[in-house]
């Protein structure tokens, strides 16, 4: 009994943070429509500005809050920088434009905190009125702890009353329900969005303080609180302040159970509670805020490739058949890796082009490829081909199962809870070490066989690029193109936009798996950063460059992505803040890709 | 004979009661009219009679069954044909292809994955486009359409399906006067050849009055009258909801 209500204690304050991170996205998204991907990188600035901060003032109580306060401010005042530079460019283009132009901003500041700060983990030396313990239940639990289980109801009560009583609450209300007509009414929402901004950012910075004498602050922190925080924000239904708290509590509760009744598989506990939650209530439990899928201003019709087109590509294909007489060693694996990534970038133009939908998580079905592949290979003993039949057929099923309950979604929240997936994906392969090896990887996985591997790679990599592209101009294709254009058209005439879509899931990622799997045996080895979130970014990247529109952009943006990664990690050490940088130009500058051309003003 | 009949229909938006106790009739091959000022309902009506939002109370028949609860795709395969009022088409697609996304689906034929689908039901397309006047733009983006080109091709796209039911939600709005007259011909003719029952919706009253053998009239969400066009113009209720006498 009393075990439980430390657990439940535990939990509480574990959630508080959380909360405070979640609300300050929940808020920017209600007023800005924006997903603000770098909302992790404002957590974790606070962590390191509040350590900058309270190292440096008497050890307190009364410093500390000051100290605390002044980091939340800082962190602010970087928001509202943000905000009036970069993000307000952003307010009119496509969401996935957003996710991936702050996703460039989480870049460039993973790159910039080591230089500013060092590369080490920052933790804050506790002055003794931050040890203390209190004894409750006949256990000790931390003072630190207590206070901040407060915290997370007073703040949501300063929130609620802001929304509810204030001149300022009711604009942002108002914008929150009704963007167009706030803007009707002559609300600024310049200015609005910019303070609103500021505030979710030194909620955010609050959050990543106040962590601070329970962890320290670290450079990976960005990236498993925005997960955290998708998923908080995704439950409690976007835009909802008191949703957010729920969830937030939920998930934090969940947490701490979860570490002790199944401490492998917490995760995994939090992804099934999100998909139930999401059954029941599709906009999450307090969400009320209608959302657009896609941004449909500029789209033509996908057309087969002309004659020309389709004469060079195939004897591209024929001269690279013969690559493996004449091409150096290194040029070869360079051309292998080019392929292996048109066919991860045609799956998931699949999903995002002819099907409308977002996935920031395809690396989920890439790495499941791949684990499927070794696995195949290390634990059944299969010989090459059968391991590699495996990588889209596992990566395939998972993806059919997974399309089947989130393909109701749309927009945004498909776009996080794609994410979410590749990221518990990510968390089994780490942990689950007995299969997967954890950290260390599967090695050894070798190609065997009497036909060099290139040619696998090439025959493969044409017919799954040729399927795709037969399978978008097919009957099938045109049904999924028009879910895409007008559901409740699609539905009137007969067409059933879900179950179009789960297909074009199952198909993607099982063409993502063959990418996987081929990529596996490329490296010889298989690691959990395969399936992690940058994987996903690649992908994206790729697909964005060479524009969705066209069946050959993929292609294109695979081979210019593969060779300007090269180039990157070739130049510079700082790979991430040039990458970040580059994705920013690319956004502002090229919103339909390199093959949409320069937009017109 | 009866093809319609919608019985005590509700509907309620939060707090908002935007339908209430709807209840009507259509026959086999009538035409009707349901009339309103905006806001009373009838999109919403229409949007439970073709499965696109389910109702909170009332029943809805075709043909006897009870279609309510009913996906839209199943009510289309019953032959239930329906135009949006601001018009929904694949706006990608040329014009032809939007019909041919239609046929594919009348036709089961969706579920292929080879086979191009740029050869499938082309004769069948256009046939469709030559009826609705279409023909000239057949290979054009649904992108470059006029407003009023959208909304024929719509009229194409309802009657894919040999619907025995037209649901038309303001068939002309945001035409000019001419396009307005032609497209309300377009729609009686279309009704006459096929048999087909219409329910629509429409401000322009001289196409109300002009083609419909009935009308109905619905206020906040109420039907205060129904009747022929003679009966409805003199009908005190209608003029107290329109001219608030
Ligand atoms: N999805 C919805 N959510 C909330 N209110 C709605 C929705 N659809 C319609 N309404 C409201 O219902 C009322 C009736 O709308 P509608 O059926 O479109 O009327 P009409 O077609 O007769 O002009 C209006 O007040 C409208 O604001
Ligand atoms: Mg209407």
């Amino acid at each position: 009994m009393d075990f439980l209500a430390i657990q439940f204690l535990t939990g509480l304050s574990g959630s508080v943070s959380l909360f405070l991170t979640s609300a300050g996205l929940t808020v920017i998204f209600g007023v800005t429509r924006v997903v603000n991907f770098a909302h992790g990188s404002l957590f974790m600035l606070g962590a390191y500005i509040g350590w900058s901060i309270l190292t440096r003032l008497p050890h307190d109580p009364l410093w500390f809050v000051a100290g605390v306060i002044a980091a939340a401010l800082a962190v602010a005042a970087i928001g509202a920088a943000l905000e009036t530079t970069l993000l307000r460019r952003l307010y009119r283009l496509p969401e996935l434009f957003q996710l991936l132009a702050t996703f460039g901003v989480m870049l460039v500041i993973q790159d910039v905190t080591p230089l500013l700060w060092g590369p080490n983990d920052l933790p804050l030396p506790r002055p003794p009125w931050l040890r203390g313990f209190i004894t409750i239940f006949g256990a000790h639990f931390p003072r630190y702890d207590l206070i901040l289980i407060a915290v997370g109801p007073i703040v949501l009560a300063g929130l609620l009353l802001l929304l509810a009583r204030t001149r300022f609450g009711m604009l942002i209300r108002a914008c929150t329900e009704n963007r167009d007509m706030a803007a009707a009414l002559g609300v600024d929402q310049r200015r609005l969005s910019t303070i609103i901004f500021a505030l979710g950012a030194g909620l955010a910075g609050l959050g990543g303080v106040l962590i601070l004498p329970d962890t320290s602050a670290n450079t990976q922190m960005d990236l498993s609180v925005i997960v955290e925080a998708f998923v908080v924000v995704v439950v409690g239904g976007m835009g909802s302040v008191t949703g957010a708290f729920l969830a937030s509590l939920l998930i934090g509760e969940l947490q701490a159970f979860g570490i002790v009744l199944l401490p492998k598989a917490t995760l995994v506990l939090i992804f099934v509670i999100m998909a139930v939650v999401l059954s029941l209530k599709p906009h999450g439990l307090l969400g009320s805020i209608p959302l657009a899928t896609i941004h449909q201003a500029t789209r033509t019709p996908f057309r087969p490739a002309s004659r020309r087109l389709r004469l060079l590509g195939w004897g591209a294909v024929v001269l690279m058949a013969t690559a493996p007489f004449w091409l150096p060693p290194y040029w070869l694996s360079v051309l292998t890796e080019v392929l292996i990534a048109a066919v991860f970038a045609c799956a998931l133009h699949l999903m995002m082009g002819p099907g409308g939908m977002i996935s920031f998580g395809h690396a989920a079905w890439f790495g499941l490829g791949a684990y499927g592949s070794a696995l195949t290979l290390k634990t059944l003993a299969a010989p090459m081909p059968l391991a590699l039949l495996a990588a889209p057929v596992v990566a395939g099923v998972i993806a059919a199962l997974f399309g089947w309950f989130v393909v109701r979604l749309s927009g945004v929240y498909l776009a996080m809870l794609t994410l979410a997936f590749a990221q518990i994906v990510w968390a089994t392969a780490t942990q689950w070490t007995r299969l997967t090896g954890g950290d260390d990887g599967i090695l050894g996985v070798w190609p065997s066989g009497p036909v060099p591997f290139f040619w696998w790679v090439l025959g493969l990599t044409v017919v799954a690029i040729r399927l795709l592209q037969r399978v978008i101009g097919s009957s099938y294709g045109l049904a999924l193109i028009a879910a895409r254009d007008s559901e409740p058209r699609a539905l009137a005439i007969g067409l059933r936009p879900a179950r179009l879509r789960m297909v074009a899931f199952a198909l993607s990622g099982a063409a993502a798996g063959l990418a996987g799997g081929l990529f596996a045996f490329k490296s010889g080895s298989v690691f959990p950063t395969y399936v992690a979130v940058g994987k996903s970014v690649d992908g994206l990247l790729m697909v964005l460059l060479g524009g969705i529109e066209t069946l050959i952009g993929p292609i294109v943006g695979a081979v210019a992505y593969t060779g300007l990664y090269d180039l990157l990690l070739q130049t510079t050490s700082m790979w991430r803040l040039a990458l970040g940088l580059t994705i920013i130009a690319l956004v502002l500058l090229f919103p339909d890709g390199l093959a949409g051309g320069r937009r017109r003003p | 004979m009866t093809l319609l009949s919608v019985r005590k229909l509700s509907k309620a938006f939060g707090g908002n009661q935007v339908v209430r106790g709807v209840s009507f009739d259509v026959a086999a091959g009538e035409i009707v009219a349901l009339i309103g000022p905006n806001g009373a309902g009838k999109s919403t009506c229409f949007n439970m009679l073709n499965g696109q939002i389910g109702p909170d109370s009332g029943e809805v028949l075709f043909d006897g069954m009870s279609i309510g609860s009913w996906s839209p795709d199943r009510i289309w395969r019953l032959g239930v044909g329906r135009g949006f009022q601001i018009a929904a088409t694949f706006g990608s697609m040329t014009v032809r292809d939007n019909v041919r996304a239609a046929l594919l689906s009348r036709h089961r034929a969706v579920w292929r994955f080879f086979r191009p689908a740029s050869g499938l039901f082309t004769q069948e397309a256009d046939a469709l486009l030559a009826r609705v006047g279409l023909t000239p733009l057949a290979s054009q983006g649904c992108g470059t359409l006029a407003y009023g080109d959208l909304k024929r091709l719509e009229l194409a796209l309802a009657m894919s399906n040999q619907p025995r039911l037209l649901l038309v939600d303001e068939p002309t709005a945001g035409m000019t006067p001419t396009d307005r007259g032609a497209v309300t011909d377009l729609l009686l003719a279309l009704a006459r050849e096929s048999g087909c029952a219409v329910l629509f919706t429409e401000h322009d009253t001289d196409a109300v009055f002009r083609i419909a053998d009935r009308i109905l009239v619905m206020d906040k969400g109420v039907l205060i009258a129904e009747g022929n066009p003679a009966a409805i113009r003199t009908n005190a209720l209608v003029r107290a909801a329109y001219l608030g006498v």
